[in-house]
């Protein structure tokens, strides 16, 4: 049988606004450039919306699921909200006592990994489908936007993942305060992931930020 | 003429920059910082706008943002408070609501016949006879009411933003800054929200008095603008208290919502006007205007001024105008026993006359009533009442009156946020009595008057405020003593045969209205608002509701204590409409498959929150005749339809099986793996809330489809129930994660059997049959279902997969004749095969029986929810049934709607669910509710249609199609297909 080409839930709507380049990233073509590097570089620090739906990745639902993955020998947070670094840019989030959520990053592999061997995990642990659109919303005014759109004091939450409403949907948010830039990862159902680019991007445009590719959160990609 | 003062040191208007701006058609100049009032009044404008009823002129009452008979409008914007809007290049603005303008305003002659519209007449008037009515009510609005909302208003994209702090401080005097500054200090993050464009409240204006005021404004904004902790806004009101200390606050571009931990209001008060014949025309003012005006503006309020007064705040107020070279004849002192302080020699000192225990009778209007050119004095006794006759009454000349008769607490948001006011008869003067946790109060509204107190005052609230969220080893400063003399008069009304004498500027309320309703039996707060409307004017009452208090007190003889006040609501102040709708957040949801239904043109509509296709139009075809069409197509050939917004979830773990039991009332436990059902979800009451198909996928795990608008209901009732239950299940809402596909018709099989991994034989697959495969290169989940009456498969891949699967069996079934159906075609199909939508064909007391779904049911199981209810039910007589009904193949008149009623000897007996014409059928079928004597198949019943027609309908047996199911058998299947 075939594989088939995912898609991410922005696809078309990104198709339409003529991106200069594209790439196929873990099986989703994914737009690299909507503008030159230079001036995708400028946008990011000042503020840019980017579809990051591209990375694999996985629910682990059930008692145990944690103490698994631990022998596994990954770093399971203990406290829940608690995010934790994997191989690969990848992110583990624990997100509720017996539940986490892991994502692959550029060239991680540690989803389709998992997927396989959790068909011989102890009995109660499952794994969940996961198919959340992903967004980047960075640079100095992205806090501006978020103001906007979103009631939760974040300063109450660093380094947390926080389960809340952006602009009327329910989401799941994570700053970000790395030294390369700051602002939020957010993850939303696919189904809602049209509606929430659209007016996060018309109050990015508002604020004079854009939207931007993946090559400029991951240089190695250009 | 000018009345433009020189310049003063800390006057708020830039000389440097000039600014043109039209007024009624004129040019006028002003300066940068000026506001559309004192611009005017600086040109020589007095009258700037007509009262809301009798279009009196009016000029500037209070300069605080509460003069709301001075309101303008433009092409973009009405209702522009003239004291509050900042004068900019190239304005232009006419006054609200006059006819010729607002020097000459021709309605003007409602003053002279107000004598025929007194409170509440037009709830007596104009309704008899009632066909006259809609032509009284047009000319009503026409010459009462404010501005007209511009109909070619462009949309303006008004944001909300969220913001928190540690302490909220409401207004920006000397109490505000100064709790803000000890609990900056004390670590809180603070924000401080002012009103005015600039900081600094009494200290801004009220100068003469306090010496040291200047210099200690400039300390406290030294120090706050030093200190990282600290953050002021102006422009900024605190429009509305929610919940938990959840606080609108409102600027002129955008709401934000803010959520402090703690609170301190320090909005001090409002000035009160004196109520005396006139007390409206151009040129009265509350002497806190006046001083405003001076200071704030550098204008010269008038050249020969009366003071009125009943407090030290008057004589302040005489000298500030004395010394800005206004000549001040008499101040003439409500009280009897005069001023107690040595503000009075300092009046005197300064050569102005003093009459003690003397109120304005009346003020002489000047020409037109556009401003006055005197006043009427009369003694009065310590009781407040008139002593001398009208003959004996000593007249004064002057152009302007100052009133500084007292104050009212500025504590809406307190009242909001639960605070309770209690009335101090020592100071005459509501004052807090009792605080929610986290909120404080400090300044003149606390009853603290002078500089050094409320500096106090704002200290201990800071230090408060900090030792609540918990900062350690605050010393918390003893409590100031309040005023302790009254700073207003206890009744400062004054009678008039003739009236005029207004409570309510805003509503042009009088007296004698207030007086008549309390006749009529008006006689408490609430009630006298609403009957008089007092206090419903944009001012909210912020001039009127304390001597209404006192004029209702006085004559129900009780004390104002005892009569209280008006509840306080938000908005505190007035928010413009853009403000509160803000940017419009409507999620709406995109199934995976969007961009292909966008690209054949589709309709689409709102099926909850989801964007569906309602059909696919046709060229050259009506939406009937296409819908008709798309019908024809899945009962002939091959359809398919997205039904990605169906609500899906996983339901899994050891207690799944025992949790499904409880959820739905079917039987579950012995249903097999790979296998479906049909479920029935009641609430406690036994009401139909939802329903879908449960698929076994293994023995502690299901997934389970429910309607496209309950999926987030549904989901969050099973978490609660999971909770409730102790049950070791978990319940995941994967909707959004899967898209799904209906493929139906004779020739389904045909188009996905060659996509598919397993054998779609039906012995293999057979009705109702779920099976883990691959479905075009993508993992799937496909169920054999029939909702739609004929054979067909519901294809469930991840929302990721969707479009290259869907694209798949387009380009396979092309061969076939596929073709798209919409939600309107599946309805349809669904009718014709009487198959329910709960929710359509159910309503908040629809149960099972009623709607003929008893046979999902299975009241003898140990427990489900509804169970008992349902027992109960069921027991009882049967009172209404969802029948199905037919009209003739010959009828061609209107076809009936959803909801027309059913009529029995003129009676409702029931409703219409679901209608349509049916292309199978070739007649007009539909499901109704009827009772139960009219459910009997044949029976004829009534419509009730347009118009009050009747039309006659026959109960007829459901389905209306396959009535034996066969179209799922193998046979058929087999014939179809050929």
């Amino acid at each position: 049988m075939k594989t088939i080409p995912r898609k991410s839930p922005l696809h078309d709507m990104l198709k339409e606004k003529d991106p200069i380049l594209w790439k196929e990233v873990h099986g989703m073509p994914v737009v690299l450039r909507f503008a030159e590097l230079k001036v995708e570089s400028l946008v990011k620090r000042h503020l840019a919306l980017a579809d990051v739906s591209c990375f694999p990745r996985l629910g682990l639902r059930g008692i145990g699921s944690s103490s698994w993955l631990t022998t596994l020998g990954f770093n399971v947070p203990k406290t829940i909200y608690s995010v934790a670094p994997i191989e690969n840019q990848g992110t583990l989030v624990k997100i509720d006592k017996n539940e986490v959520i892991i994502e692959d990053g550029l060239h991680g592999t540690v989803v389709s990994r998992i997927s396989q061997e959790i068909l011989a995990a102890p009995k109660g642990i499952f794994s969940v489908v996961r198919q959340e659109a992903s967004f980047f919303l960075i640079g100095n005014k992205s806090c501006k936007v978020i103001s906007e759109t979103c009631g939760h004091d974040f300063k109450e939450s660093e380094d947390q993942v926080v389960m809340t409403r952006v602009a009327g949907v329910s989401c799941c948010l994570l700053p970000i305060q790395s030294s390369e830039f700051q602002g939020y990862r957010i993850w939303v159902d696919p189904s809602y992931s049209v509606y929430l680019w659209k007016i996060l991007l018309e109050i990015v445009h508002e604020y004079e930020g854009d939207m931007i590719g993946l090559a400029s959160l991951y240089p190695s990609l250009s | 003429m000018s009345k433009r003062l020189s310049q003063k040191p800390n006057e708020w208007i830039n000389r440097k920059k000039s600014v043109t701006f039209r007024f009624e058609g004129r040019d006028f100049k002003g300066f940068e910082g000026d506001r559309l009032s004192t611009a005017l009044w600086a040109s020589g404008v007095r009258v700037l706008g007509r009262s809301f009823k009798y279009h009196r002129p009016r000029g500037i009452l209070s300069l605080s943002g509460l003069d709301c008979n001075a309101l303008v409008e433009n092409q973009t914007s009405t209702n522009v408070r003239m004291d509050s809007t900042a004068i900019q290049d190239g304005m232009d603005f006419r006054a609200v609501n006059t006819w010729g303008g607002v020097a000459s305003d021709l309605y003007r002659i409602m003053d002279f016949f107000s004598s025929l519209m007194p409170v509440g007449f037009y709830y007596k008037t104009f309704h008899r006879p009632s066909w006259l009515f809609p032509f009284f009510e047009r000319k009503m609005r026409q010459v009462a009411g404010l501005g007209k909302v511009p109909p070619d208003q462009i949309l303006r994209k008004t944001p909300k933003r969220y913001d928190f702090c540690d302490l909220l401080v409401i207004g920006a005097g000397p109490a505000g800054l100064s709790s803000a500054l000890v609990a900056g200090k004390l670590g809180l993050k603070v924000l401080v929200v002012e009103e005015e464009v600039h900081p600094g409240g009494t200290l801004s204006y009220q100068l003469f008095s306090e010496q040291e005021g200047p210099g200690t404004l400039n300390r406290l904004l030294s120090e706050i603008a030093n200190h990282p902790n600290i953050e002021i806004r102006t422009q900024t009101s605190a429009a509305g208290y929610y919940a938990d200390h959840w606080i609108a606050l409102v600027d002129p571009q955008k709401m934000t919502k803010l959520r402090a931990r703690s609170v301190i209001v320090s909005s001090g008060c409002y000035e009160q006007l004196c109520v005396f014949r006139n007390n409206d025309l151009p040129g009265v003012m509350l002497a806190s205007a006046a001083q405003r005006l001076i200071h704030q503006f550098s204008v010269r309020p008038f050249q020969k001024a009366l003071v009125l007064t009943a407090n030290s705040d008057g004589y302040r107020a005489a000298v500030d105008l004395q010394q800005s070279g206004v000549s001040v004849v008499l101040i003439a002192d409500l009280r009897p026993e005069g001023e107690p302080s040595i503000w009075k020699d300092q009046v005197l000192r300064h050569n102005i006359p003093i009459q003690s225990g003397t109120a304005i009778y009346e003020a002489i209007p000047s020409s037109g009533k556009q401003g006055i050119k005197g006043a009427v004095l009369c003694s009065i006794n310590s009781q407040g009442h008139v002593q001398q006759s009208q003959e004996q009454d000593q007249v004064i000349y002057c152009d302007g009156i100052a009133m500084s008769v007292g104050w009212a607490p500025a504590d809406g948001i307190l009242r909001q946020a639960g605070g309770q006011m209690v009335y101090k008869k020592a100071l005459e003067q509501y004052v807090p009595e009792e605080l929610p946790p986290g909120i404080f109060a400090a300044g003149r509204l606390n009853g603290v008057y002078f500089l050094s107190d409320q500096l106090k005052d704002g200290t201990r609230a800071g230090c408060q405020a900090a030792a609540y969220l918990g900062k350690a080893d605050v010393n918390i400063p003893s409590s100031v003593d309040r005023q302790n003399s009254p700073m207003s008069h206890p009744f400062p009304i004054i009678s008039h045969p003739k009236g005029k004498n207004f409570v309510d500027l805003d509503e042009d309320i009088q007296l004698k209205d207030l007086e008549n309703s309390v006749q009529e039996g008006f006689d408490s707060m609430e009630l006298l608002k609403r009957y008089s409307t007092f206090g419903m004017g944009p001012s909210q009452g912020k001039h009127s509701n304390l001597n209404t208090g006192r004029i209702l007190s006085k004559l129900k003889g009780k004390s104002l204590i005892n009569t209280g006040l008006t509840t306080s609501r938000p908005f505190t102040n007035p928010v413009s409409l853009g403000h509160l709708a803000g940017r419009i957040f409507s999620p709406y949801r995109q199934t995976p498959l969007h961009i292909r239904h966008k690209r054949l043109g589709t309709q689409f509509m709102y099926a909850g929150n989801w964007l569906r296709p309602e059909y696919y139009p046709s060229p050259l075809k009506t939406r009937e005749e296409t819908i008709h069409d798309e019908v024809k197509v899945v009962r002939t050939g091959v359809g398919i339809i997205d039904v990605s917004t169906l609500g899906k979830l996983e339901i899994f773990g050891p207690d799944a099986v025992e949790f499904i039991e409880r959820m739905y009332t079917g039987r579950f436990t012995k249903l097999k793996e790979g296998k479906s059902r049909y479920i029935l979800m009641c609430d406690e009451s036994g009401v139909m809330v939802d329903d879908g198909i449960a698929a076994r996928l293994a023995t502690d795990s299901f997934y389970v489809t429910t309607t496209s608008s309950a999926s987030d209901s549904a989901a969050r009732e099973m978490n609660r129930w999971a909770i409730s239950w102790s049950l070791n299940v978990n319940i995941l809402n994967v909707t959004g994660m899967y898209g799904a596909i209906n493929l139906a018709g004779p020739l389904s099989r045909k188009v996905l059997q060659s996509l598919i991994d397993i054998d779609l034989d039906s012995k293999n697959f057979p009705y109702l049959a779920v099976r883990k495969c691959y479905v075009g290169g993508a993992p799937a989940r496909v169920l054999r279902v029939g909702f739609v009456g004929e054979w067909g498969y519901e294809i469930h891949v991840l929302a990721e997969s969707m479009l290259p699967v869907w694209d798949q069996i387009i380009d396979k079934g092309a061969l076939h004749g596929i073709r798209p159906f919409g939600v309107e075609a599946q309805r349809l199909l669904r009718l014709e095969k009487g198959h329910l939508i709960v929710g359509q064909d159910s309503d908040g007391l629809s149960y099972p029986q009623e709607a003929g779904l008893d046979w999902a049911v299975k009241t003898d199981k140990s427990f489900f929810i509804g169970q008992r209810s349902l027992t109960i039910l069921n027991k009882n007589v049967l009172k209404r049934q969802l029948v199905g009904f037919v009209l003739p193949k010959k009828y061609d008149g209107p076809i009936p709607k959803e909801s027309h009623l059913v009529i029995e000897k003129g009676e409702i007996t029931g409703r219409v669910t679901s209608v349509a014409f049916s292309p199978t059928l070739g007649h007009i079928i539909g499901m109704a509710y009827v009772e139960t004597h009219l459910a009997k198949p044949k029976t004829t019943i009534q419509i009730l249609i347009n118009k009050g027609h009747l039309l006659s309908a026959q109960v007829a047996h459901l389905p209306f199609y396959d009535p034996k199911n066969l179209r799922q058998s193998e046979t058929q299947q087999t014939e179809g297909a050929l």
